[in-house]
């Protein structure tokens, strides 16, 4: 017999679009998972963040932030990634600190640009 | 064996009548006191589309013409959406399900983790008379499809003589009622 017990704790797995944050600094940090926000849905979502991978197109090793909002109101929420020259990187969810963002976007910005970046992101709502 | 409505099972269905047993079908005011002559089930099937869906609106409320049955058959229906929107059901097109005072209860993907057995999704549809259903994509992108899955049992059925409705009234007979419809709220 199948059995299955609910789980409320348990998200939905979604991915954000593959971003190629192609400026450096925190001025230019860009969204690279946009959490549902529409005023009219119900409820309010938050994920966390499971699983990060990328490409260094830099041409020199260089920190990759990830936080929230951009400019004066980016907040890292975890520490910044070395990202090295011409290699890929991926973290899965055990290698990554459980940090939750409710109802905001997820940016990132590289400290010298170009890196590819893209997430997998387990949705509660 | 106990047979009734939104019955929770470990990832399992179960109908809600056998051949032989009598149900009452609540289709807003009316009811139809049947007798099942025919049951099957009917597996996961994808019973709606509504297409591509704009980042953040909401779709036309679209009928599910799909889950219509033949004359005198109901279905026992448990549903849950295969693409991430919040999905609102009407039965019939202006009767909301799934309502409360303050709002009306949406259906998500999540659905499918926090209910594993669907029971609290589960619908029933009487004869052609079919729910209408309105997604929202709260995404900031667009959705290529919003599709919709369901599965459950069909059952055929023909009318019970006065005799048996008298009985069933009495409480000498067993019956299983369901609603075939949304339900305004109550007045006092």
């Amino acid at each position: 017999m199948l059995v299955q017990s609910p789980n409320m704790r348990l998200g939905i797995r979604k991915v954000g679009a593959y971003v190629q944050l192609a400026a450096a600094g925190v001025a230019n940090a860009a969204a690279i998972f946009q959490v549902d926000n529409l005023a009219t849905q119900l409820g309010t979502r938050s994920f966390k963040v499971v699983r990060l991978f990328g490409f260094n197109n830099a041409g020199a090793n260089t920190l990759l932030h990830i936080g929230t909002g951009v400019g004066a109101g980016f907040v890292d929420l975890m520490p910044p990634i070395q990202t090295i020259n011409g290699l890929n990187f991926n973290y899965m969810e055990w290698e990554l600190p459980q940090i939750q963002a409710v109802a905001v976007d997820l940016t990132a910005y590289p400290v010298a640009a170009t890196v590819d970046v893209g997430v997998e992101v387990e949705v509660f709502f | 064996m106990e047979l009734y409505p939104f019955k929770s099972g470990v990832g399992a269905m179960e109908p809600i009548a056998l051949l032989g047993h009598n149900i009452c079908v609540h289709y807003t005011t009316s009811k139809y006191y049947r007798r099942v002559v025919f049951v099957e089930p009917l597996v996961p099937f994808q019973f709606l589309d509504i297409g591509a869906l704009a980042a953040q609106t909401t779709s036309a409320r679209t009928q599910c013409t799909n889950l219509e049955n033949f004359d005198g058959e109901l279905s026992q229906i448990r549903w849950w959406p295969l693409d991430d929107v919040q999905a609102r059901m009407w039965l019939p097109q202006t009767n909301g399900k799934m309502v409360i005072r303050n709002q009306q209860v949406p259906i998500d993907m999540n659905i499918t983790v926090q209910d594993p057995c669907l029971h609290l999704t589960e619908i029933f549809i009487w004869e052609d008379k079919v729910p209408w259903i309105e997604a929202v994509n709260a995404a900031d992108y667009t959705h290529g499809a919003v599709r919709f899955r369901g599965m459950g049992f069909r059952y055929a059925t023909e009318k019970c003589g006065d005799n048996t409705v008298q009985r069933i009234n009495n409480g000498i007979e067993a019956c299983v009622h369901v609603s075939a419809s949304g339900h305004a709220g109550t007045v006092e």
